[in-house]
């Protein structure tokens, strides 16, 4: 309107505003008005006069204005509002369909992102965080180097001396073969977590004390500091400080420090800390001295200087550490403590920790459910909304700007969204408990702690408002309303073709799922039914004490005499951990050209009835003899793999013996392997021998009858040695499940996850189907008049649904397959994944789809002609 | 409605005397003169809006004005209603002051 040579002089501004605020009919003239009075006022007066004026006028008008475009608006809200109620209310299913599958997305892509949030949160709570390193040793194996994260007791002390970038330096160590009989007054608790560590620990880790002074609260030999949780064990309410421990039955601890408790999300978890001296030695398996350069125990964390590299450092270290012994072939590697949780996979180490492989894959898990939920929420909507043509049409007819049509469009996909965004909330309260049972973590759900996370699914859920709003909202307020209203729907068919491809995608993922979880399922049920080359069934263990342990025998004989208890044997490690100590095997004539790495074995130490119990066999030679017991290591039986080594063709009758050359035992027989190790490994050489020193666990075979009686009975018989002990027993197959805990969560997540893709992909198809059906109606109503069968109805219908789960599973079929290889790659046993599989999972979709889609299809070839023509 | 008020009754007046140049400012200027003092825009708008809603006036849209910066101007007439209730309120009036007059002489 305003024109460049402008003859009047009105402020350009004020002008415009004026335009946009004068009555839409008359704008032309009134403006022209207000410039002729706008010339006359300044005629009479000066400029800036007349300006005022001109900015008085406009400012007097806006009230009225902002008034008059509230109401309207308002009105219209209304009107939108209730257009939007009733649509929902005609479509309930649809609606249904819609807001419920959008908010099951919402909400499992919520919690895969709680859960990759704490899993990225780990160790990051303490203050120097980014400054702290665990030292992990690597030792070169012949089945590719062994990275650990227990190296020698020396190293922290020494590098705190040698090298100025460290501040501080604490070794860590949580006693994890053995409980800690921990007694106070009349209460005796066995302690997993019991820890000892350096003074200096809590100068490296931010662990707030509640009472105690964190300086000198490990400063003298005989202080231990404990956790609420552990104080509320032992003294409830009572004031722990000072108060004295007695640990093992001897040795007296007083209490100086009270910690919160340790965070989830910490990878060091202990209950209570001891000091690391001497006197530990006397009562826990802590082998070496303090600063023992060659035994690898201890967990080394150092603190360094800010702005210390970490590279530059390592590499330091390393030339420090050739200097020192150019002959050692240990090497060192600095690992940030933030990245230990997740990047520690390779490493030895007996912490149960992430893995980042599992929170890639989830984030991935959780993107695709997401997308899935928000293309069916597109789909949906943008399926319905040719039905909204004709509204669309008579709101064009009657005088709805395209700007309002927008607006509506936009804001009933945003009511829909919202909507779904509270269901998804309320989703997420109600099975949060669930949730934290199967990831077996507890994550607290805290929504003011996790705004970030819910502004992320706000913003992920507007994203999806807007993007399902903007094909309605911008394609549908172009339509001519001539057209509209006259029923030519034009551009049908490429948004037939952006649909069709959704639906495939959704589907691809269902598929891939599919195999994915069949995959892991028949690979977990593998690993469960191998046959270990032991008899694993109805076997209790317990950890024996003080007089069980010195009289082993009569003990065994003792529980014997219960029938329920078929067979007793006694061993040094529990057959499923990884406990078994490596060290070099040397037999006589042994090739010098063998390389200490190829030669190394795993012993245990046992009893002669050990391989009866367990009902293994023994290939060569035979079994223990009665003197074992009395000339400890005289005696050696060896697995397949390390005869296999050995590379001699009879080991019977050669001395043998561990790390040196003194041949305490001979080999006296060879016993068929057996996987000492979960499956994830090849069986590796093992050596058994009878050292009655090691002597660890009682093994029973118990019948399955009776069970609980029996178990009184060996409680009583366990009081009856030790009465202080408590008795705590576990059943091997249980220890057995526990070494594919891992997996089975995986298992179990995948299961969760497939089935709802799998729904909320049905959801979507089945909301389709209805949609794609009722668009069909006089088309199926003439084929019917015509001659067409129900059945031939219901085939063409499907038709196009097939069509699309058959390109869904050439798509999900090699990516599934490369991916699930590569998983099995973790195991040493592992299936061979079928091509069954592969069918299986594309007849199941099909299958799927197709029930999906008949409810809506047979309903539609058996209407009634007659009625479907008359539609509308 | 039938009916109209004071400035309206005014506007009308001042419509019928300046047409065919009555548009808003001239007959804002013209009831400012006769009236002595200024009247707002509004004050004149607004009755204008709702004679012409209830056909008391037409408009229709002059040429071009160069003085308006090539904007038109809305100019309105009188329809025959209006002249009619303009004759019939006059009529009233006048006698009620004819009656006031005669009370008074």
């Amino acid at each position: 309107m305003t024109k460049t040579n402008d003859p009047v002089f009105s402020p350009r501004i004020a002008r415009k505003i004026l335009y946009r605020l004068l009555p839409f009919d008359e704008r032309e003239s009134l403006i022209g008005d207000f410039d002729e009075l706008f010339l006359d006022i300044l005629k009479i007066h000066n400029r800036p006069a007349a300006r005022l004026w001109y900015w008085g006028q406009v400012l007097l008008l806006l009230p009225r204005s902002v008034y008059d475009l509230m109401m309207w608006r308002m009105t219209m809200l209304k009107n939108y509002l209730k257009i939007a109620i009733r649509n929902m209310r005609r479509n309930k299913g649809y609606t249904f369909i819609n807001i419920s599958g959008l908010a099951i997305g919402l909400a499992s892509c919520f919690f895969i992102l709680l859960w990759v949030q704490n899993e990225l949160s780990f160790d990051h709570f303490h203050e120097n965080a980014d400054r702290i390193c665990r030292i992990n040793i690597r030792l070169p194996r012949s089945s590719g180097d062994l990275v650990s994260a227990y190296s020698t007791s020396a190293l922290g002390p020494t590098f705190k001396e040698e090298f100025p970038e460290v501040v501080e330096a604490t070794r860590f160590k949580i006693v994890v073969d053995k409980k800690i009989l921990v007694s106070y007054g009349n209460k005796n608790f066995l302690e997993e977590k019991f820890g000892i560590a350096d003074p200096s620990i809590f100068k490296v880790f931010t662990f707030p004390f509640i009472k105690g002074n964190p300086e000198t609260a490990l400063s003298h030999p005989d202080s231990i500091v404990i956790t609420e949780n552990f104080s509320q064990k032992y003294f409830g309410g009572e004031e722990p400080l000072g108060k004295i421990l007695t640990v093992e039955k001897e040795h007296k601890f007083i209490i100086t420090g009270l910690i919160k408790n340790i965070p989830h999300h910490s990878h060091l978890q202990f209950d209570s800390l001891v000091p690391f001296t001497e006197n530990i030695r006397t009562f826990m398996p802590v082998y070496g001295s303090p600063n023992s350069f060659s035994l690898h125990f201890f967990r080394n964390y150092l603190l360094l200087k800010e702005g210390t590299s970490l590279l530059d450092f390592s590499d330091k270290i390393h030339n420090y550490l050739i200097k020192r012994d150019p002959e050692d072939t240990v090497t060192l590697s600095l690992q940030p403590l933030t990245k230990i949780h997740l990047y520690s996979g390779h490493i030895r180490d007996l912490y149960p920790r992430g893995n980042i492989q599992y929170v890639t894959i989830f984030s991935l898990i959780g993107f695709f459910i997401l997308m899935i939920a928000c293309i069916n929420f597109i789909n949906l909507t943008t399926a319905r909304a040719a039905s909204r043509a004709k509204e669309v049409g008579i709101r064009k007819v009657i005088g709805a700007e395209r700007k309002s049509l927008i607006r509506q469009f936009f804001g009933e996909s945003l009511l829909y969204a919202f909507l779904a965004l509270v269901l998804a909330l309320g989703i997420v309260l109600v099975l949060h408990p669930l949730f934290v049972s199967l990831v077996g973590r507890h994550i607290s759900l805290n929504f003011t702690q996790n705004l970030t996370l819910l502004g992320g699914i706000s913003v992920i859920t507007l994203a999806a408002a807007v993007l399902s709003g903007s094909y309605p909202a911008l394609f549908l307020s172009s339509f001519k309303p001539v057209k509209v209203l006259k029923g030519v729907h034009g551009a049908e068919k490429g948004k037939k073709f952006f649909r069709r491809i959704l639906v495939v995608s959704q589907f691809t993922i269902a598929i891939g799922l599919i195999i994915t979880t069949s995959v892991i399922y028949m690979q977990f049920k593998y690993l469960q039914k191998k046959n270990l080359g032991f008899d694993k069934e109805h076997m209790v263990y317990f950890r024996m004490e003080g007089e069980m342990k010195k009289k082993h025998e009569i003990f065994r004989e003792e529980l014997l005499k219960n029938p329920g208890i078929a067979k007793a044997t006694v061993t040094s490690s529990i057959l499923t951990r990884g406990r078994y100590v490596t060290t070099i095997f040397n037999w006589q004539g042994k090739d010098p050209g063998i390389d200490a790495t190829a030669s190394q074995a795993d012993y245990v130490s046992v009893d002669k009835h050990f391989i009866d119990a367990f009902g293994m066999e023994i290939v060569q030679g035979r079994n223990f003899s009665d003197d074992a017991l009395k000339k400890p290591l005289s005696e050696i039986i060896i697995n397949e793999a390390a005869f296999k080594i050995m590379n001699v063709e009879s080991p019977l009758g050669l001395k043998a013996d561990l790390m040196n050359n003194n041949f305490r035992g001979t080999i006296i027989g060879v016993v068929k392997d057996y996987n000492f190790k979960s499956l994830h490994n090849n069986i590796t050489p093992l050596i058994m021998w009878v050292n009655p020193y090691l002597f660890k666990y009682m093994f029973l075979k118990i019948h399955p009858d009776n069970l609980i009686e029996t178990l009184h009975f060996v409680e009583k018989k366990c009081r009856e040695f030790e009465p202080q002990f408590p008795f705590e027993y576990h059943f091997l197959d249980e220890a057995f499940e526990q070494l594919y805990d891992a997996e089975a969560k995986m298992g179990k997540l995948f299961n969760g996850f497939t089935m709802l893709v799998l729904f909320i992909a049905c959801l979507g198809l089945f909301g389709l189907a209805s949609y794609t059906v009722e668009s069909r109606t006089k088309e199926i109503g003439i084929r019917k008049i015509l001659g067409a069968s129900s059945p031939y109805i219901v085939g063409i219908l499907s038709r196009e649904f097939i069509g699309f789960i058959f390109l869904a599973n050439i798509v999900a079929w090699p990516v599934s397959f490369f991916f699930m290889q590569n998983w099995l790659k973790n195991f040493a046993y592992k299936i061979h994944i079928s091509i069954l599989i592969f069918f299986a999972a594309g007849f199941a979709a099909v299958l799927i789809s197709l029930l999906t889609v008949s409810y809506q299809t047979v309903k539609a070839a058996s209407a009634n002609p007659v009625d479907s023509l008359r539609y509308e | 409605m039938n009916t109209i008020g004071r400035r309206e009754e005014q506007i009308l007046l001042a419509v019928g005397f300046l047409v065919p140049e009555a548009y808003l400012v001239s007959i804002k200027q013209y009831l400012s003169h006769i009236q002595g003092k200024p009247i707002s825009i509004g004050a004149v708008h607004v009755p204008l809006r709702r004679l012409e809603r209830a056909g008391y006036i037409r408009s229709r849209l002059s040429d071009p004005s160069p003085v308006r910066g090539g904007r038109r101007r809305k100019l309105y007439s009188l329809t025959d209603r209006a002249v009619k209730i303009l004759e019939e309120n006059k009529r009233v009036h006048d006698m009620l002051w004819a009656k006031y007059a005669n009370l008074k002489s």
